[in-house]
């Protein structure tokens, strides 16, 4: 045993330790050094979720119910998971609205309502009652183990009195606190930083504790966790003992896990360090894994302490006191008594946050709205109200306290710690529909949340809180065994005879069952007022508005005076003088008292004020001093709709420029186009300068030498003469060439198109050409089917390219008589194709597509200049194109090269199987 | 802090953590959690404590890994203003 006075001087020295800490918090966030900036701080404030339930009773439970202490642990895991979806927009909402409480952010929800925020205020209070109590009993029970003579004695002695009671000074210690540092003064962001560095401190010095005993038990007293489980074995505790039980163990499972997802959401005292103290949104990035992390790092001893318990403890003893009993019978008095002081900072943590984020419903929610509401006070009337809301507040946090103490006394020893803690999460968990739904559902109503919340409050107290009241002997168990008034489908744990579940899963689907149902079913067929509607728009759609940009329901009309006056009330002189100020500042106006204050104001004050007092009583205080009437329901949804059109204006205009950028780069595309066009009409300007000045030059210099040179010889004259007139046909032929090629890219050009007979055409070609061949000794051989096959062309021009082809070929084969080209003309595909070969020396790969540029010539095999013009090819291309058909250059068999051309059956390219009667003329 | 990320990144993180939300809870709930009810001990642990601490941890970082990619751009934009802070 540990002597009382150590105990208490350790436990009085940690107390002070934490007002220290909590000082200095504060005194730092005044100096504007705040501590609470920092995600680390922020997670550890969040952990103030691990009570003394998960300090003493997870491992109680280990012990006893196997794994499904993990659920309260997983659930919170899950839920920040998802912390960018839900989480996020909460802290948002809370944020931007300055919500101060679960309540108040539901009662917000639901257009401000008084109604709603008085009923959550009650649950809050009734579900976390017994949480508070079962932290003062684990306080008080944990001293007594220590204290006593026993280290081994259960924990269920007589109550001590009450001036003796270790919890009556620990609640009166935290009252102290939660006062000095949660009701220091009233602000307007309600952020308390002294009490979020002290919770912070708690949950460093809690997970240490934690540690630090289960370090010992598993390395110090065992070799590793395969040892101890290996001893458990053989000191006969079953492996059934780390298995979920049956038959309700999967059930259990599934219900916890839900619970615990909406508690970590829900609990008041969850709801006012993870939403209300957020100072940076920023800082939820990093809780999401963290605070789950530190979850995971707290449970890991959980059952190694539980199985050493059950091992080194006669049977019999308290497992809720195994993290302090099991040092103890190893003798180590040190280490129990950290462990003291680590159950001692969660119990405490959760006290002091729960109590200061009840006392600030209690006071915004339930009492302000009372006193506002009593005429006869004429509370609107009176000068600063600060002090009586300080007041509110600090008695608030007494009442909650002793309630909780009371409540301790009242049920003094029965029942384990995690029976106690999971009514607390059902009723936070009666919370959630109405919180989520609200969250993503716009149809949701005021109605509906408050029926909801209503019959699942009473499933929860039939189902869950008169059971347990039955079994710690406050009730007669009448009632759970034989229902209400002997009706046996009325019996609280198997209501209609469902006796499938467990208690809490039956619990649980019960006032969910009533909560959801008549939430949405009320909601469904109910209707919004202007109010709900806005608030409905104001909450679901917060990521797309910006924060102040609430639309104005009520049109009303105030004086500076009034609105300057409701703020010092309540926030004090200077707060309304600075406010006022930084006010006039931003917009550019001055605010003599007696203007009329404007929308924008009006929306201002009513902002601060919700930060100190809540929505609901904000709203009745300014209306208190703003007359007007509310807009009505059309006018609402024309100011939603203006809002909508705005977002749908500003995607048009996005998209408008995802236009404008495709535009851009179209032109910067066409302009490019046209630079290379530009170079390339030059380059055709100088090919073609030089092509004309050749003839010309040789035509002037011999014109010159006629005229210089007029004793030259009649022969040599002749033969100049001859030369001009070739060059000067030549230069006829160059331009007759370039007319034509520019009508026929122009897409000029007459064009007489009808079915031609190909192998007439091809005959006549060559028969134009026959006086070349003979010139060259070389022979034409015509390979045509014996048919007429008729292709849609232009018969002149056809024949144009057929004979440009063939004067080409017959350029460039052998002169010594064994020139030779060959046409052959084929079905090829829907289409005919005439090749037209030679035996010459053929055209290198690279140079078959250039030739089909202007001007560009092959020379001859013996170096002689091709005395063409540049432009056949060309124009055989424009001419084929036009016709359908296509122009390329193969290697012949012959050797040479060969000039392949498809034509078209048709127009509509009918196969050549089935050519069209008529001839061509 | 990881590097802002693109409106595609962010919506693929997003996308990324529902399927570990929705993987979390296959693998935490009934009935495949039933699988690792057993009554036996693997490396000296009972499995079913084994199987729930490694799935966890395996949730925690894979939550870690995505959360600073879900859309820093406009995270930052929320930071405090210091009207909003402590009066």
């Amino acid at each position: 045993m540990i002597a009382s006075w150590v105990i208490l001087v350790v436990s009085l020295t940690y107390v002070g330790v934490l007002f220290g800490i909590a000082w200095w918090g504060d005194r730092r966030a005044e100096q504007g050094r705040s501590l609470v900036r920092n995600p680390l701080v922020y997670t550890l404030s969040i952990a103030v979720y691990c009570t003394s339930w998960t300090f003493y009773g997870a491992v109680g439970s280990a012990a006893h119910n196997g794994p499904e202490f993990l659920t309260i642990y997983l659930g919170p895991t899950l839920t920040f998971l998802a912390w960018w979806f839900v989480l996020r927009k909460v802290v948002r909402i809370t944020r931007a609205h300055r919500i101060t409480s679960i309540a108040d952010f539901i009662a917000s929800r639901y257009g401000k309502s008084t109604q709603l925020s008085v009923l959550v205020t009650l649950v809050a209070t009734a579900g976390t009652m017994p949480y508070i109590a079962l932290q003062l009993k684990a306080v008080a029970q944990s001293f007594t183990v220590l204290a006593g003579p026993d280290a081994t004695a259960a924990l269920n002695a007589p109550l001590p009195q009450v001036i003796a009671d270790t919890a009556f000074w620990v609640a009166l210690a935290m009252a102290v606190f939660g006062i000095l540092f949660g009701t220091r003064h009233i602000d307007a962001s309600e952020h308390h930083e002294g009490v979020v560095t002290a919770v912070a401190f708690e949950s460093v010095i809690k997970l240490l504790a934690f540690l630090a005993v289960g370090v010992f038990v598993t390395f110090g007293m065992y070799d590793g966790f395969g040892d101890l489980f290996e001893r458990a074995r053989t000191s006969g505790i079953p492996a059934e003992t780390f298995t979920l039980g049956m038959p309700d163990g999967p059930g259990r499972w599934v219900s916890m896990t839900l619970l615990s997802m909406c508690a970590i959401l829900c609990l008041p005292r969850q709801f006012q360090m993870t939403c209300v103290e957020t100072v940076d949104e920023r800082h939820l990035v990093t809780a999401s894994w963290l605070f789950p992390l530190y979850l995971l790092i707290i449970s890991v001893f959980v059952v190694p302490i539980a199985v050493s318990g059950l091992m080194v403890l006669p049977a019999g003893a308290d497992a809720d006191a195994f993290v302090l009993t099991v040092p103890l019978s190893q003798g180590q008095e040190g280490l129990a008594l950290m462990a003291f002081v680590g159950g001692l900072s969660a119990a405490t943590g959760m006290v002091i946050v729960a109590t200061i984020a009840l006392s600030t419903m209690v006071s915004n929610d339930l009492v302000m709205p009372a006193l506002l509401r009593i005429r006869w006070l004429r509370l609107t009337e009176r000068g600063d109200l600060t002090g009586l809301l300080l007041f509110i507040r600090r008695a608030a946090i007494v009442a909650v306290l002793f309630l909780g103490y009371a409540y301790y006394r009242a049920t003094g020893q029965s029942g384990a710690l995690a029976a106690i803690g999971l009514t607390s999460f059902l009723a936070a968990a009666q919370f959630a529909p109405a919180m989520i739904g609200g969250l993503f559902w716009k149809g949701a109503t005021r109605s509906g949340a408050v029926s909801g919340l209503a019959l699942g409050f009473v499933a929860w107290g039939y189902t869950m809180l008169l059971p347990s009241m039955a079994r710690s002997g406050y009730l007669s168990t009448e009632i759970v065994d034989n229902g209400l008034g002997g009706i046996a489908w009325l019996r609280p744990e198997s209501l209609l005879g469902l006796t499938t579940l467990d208690p809490l899963s039956h619990a649980l689907f019960w006032s969910w069952l009533l909560n959801i149902g008549a939430f949405v079913g009320v909601s469904l067929f109910g209707r919004q007022s202007p109010m709900e509607r806005v608030q409905a728009t104001v909450f679901v759609d917060v990521f797309k508005r910006s924060e102040t940009a609430a639309p104005q329901v009520w049109r009303r009309s105030a004086t500076v005076k009034d609105l300057y006056t409701l703020i010092q009330q309540f926030l004090g002189r200077a707060t309304a003088h600075r406010t006022f100020r930084a006010y006039e500042k931003e917009h550019g106006v001055s605010l003599p008292p007696g203007r009329e204050a404007d929308a924008e104001l009006l929306a201002m004050t009513e902002r601060l004020l919700a930060g100190s007092i809540g929505g609901a009583s904000a709203r009745v205080m300014v209306a208190s001093v703003a007359k007007g009437e509310m807009v009505s329901l059309d006018e609402v949804l024309k100011i939603l709709e203006e809002t909508s059109q705005v977002i749908e204006y500003s995607q048009r205009l996005e998209q408008k420029s995802t236009e404008l950028e495709q535009t851009t780069a179209e032109l910067r595309e066409a302009n490019r186009r046209l630079k290379e066009l530009d170079r390339l009409k030059d380059e055709f300007l100088s090919t073609i300068s030089h092509e004309l000045r050749t003839p010309l030059t040789s035509i002037r210099s011999f014109s010159e030498i006629l005229v210089d040179t007029p004793d030259l010889g009649a022969e040599q004259a002749s033969r100049f003469l001859g030369i001009i007139v070739r060059e000067s046909e030549r230069l006829t032929r160059l331009i007759d060439q370039l007319l034509d090629l520019a009508r026929l890219q122009a897409g000029h050009g007459d064009w007489a198109m009808g079915p031609v007979d190909l192998d007439k055409a091809l005959e006549d070609a060559a028969a134009v050409t026959a006086g070349l061949f003979n010139d060259r000794k070389a022979r034409l051989v015509l390979r045509l089917p014996p048919s007429p096959h008729p292709v849609y062309a232009d018969r002149d021009r056809l024949m144009q390219v057929f004979v440009n082809l063939l004067s080409n070929a017959v350029k460039y084969v052998p002169e010594d008589g064994t020139g030779r080209v060959m046409i052959s003309a084929l079905p090829h595909g829907p289409a005919w194709m005439v090749t037209i070969s030679d035996n010459g020396p053929g055209i290198a790969p690279d140079d078959r597509d250039r030739v089909f540029d202007r001007f560009v010539q092959v020379p001859r095999p013996d170096g002689a200049p091709p005395g063409g013009t540049g432009l056949g090819l060309p124009i055989s291309r424009q001419i084929i194109e036009h016709f359908g058909g296509r122009i390329w250059i193969e290697d012949a068999p012959t050797g040479g090269a060969m000039f392949c051309v498809t034509l078209p059956v048709t127009r509509h390219a009918t196969p050549p199987q089935t050519p069209p009667l008529s001839e061509a003329s | 802090m990881s590097p802002p990320a693109s409106p595609i990144n962010a919506q693929a993180a997003r996308d990324r953590t529902i399927f570990l939300i929705a993987v979390g809870f296959v693998l935490l709930m009934p009935p495949l959690i039933l699988v690792a009810d057993q009554a036996a001990f693997v490396l000296g642990v009972p499995v079913f404590y084994a199987y729930v601490f490694l799935c966890w941890a395996a949730l925690i970082a894979g939550g870690a890994i995505l959360a600073p990619r879900l859309s820093p751009a406009e995270t930052a934009a929320a930071a405090d203003t210091p009207a909003d802070g402590r009066d």
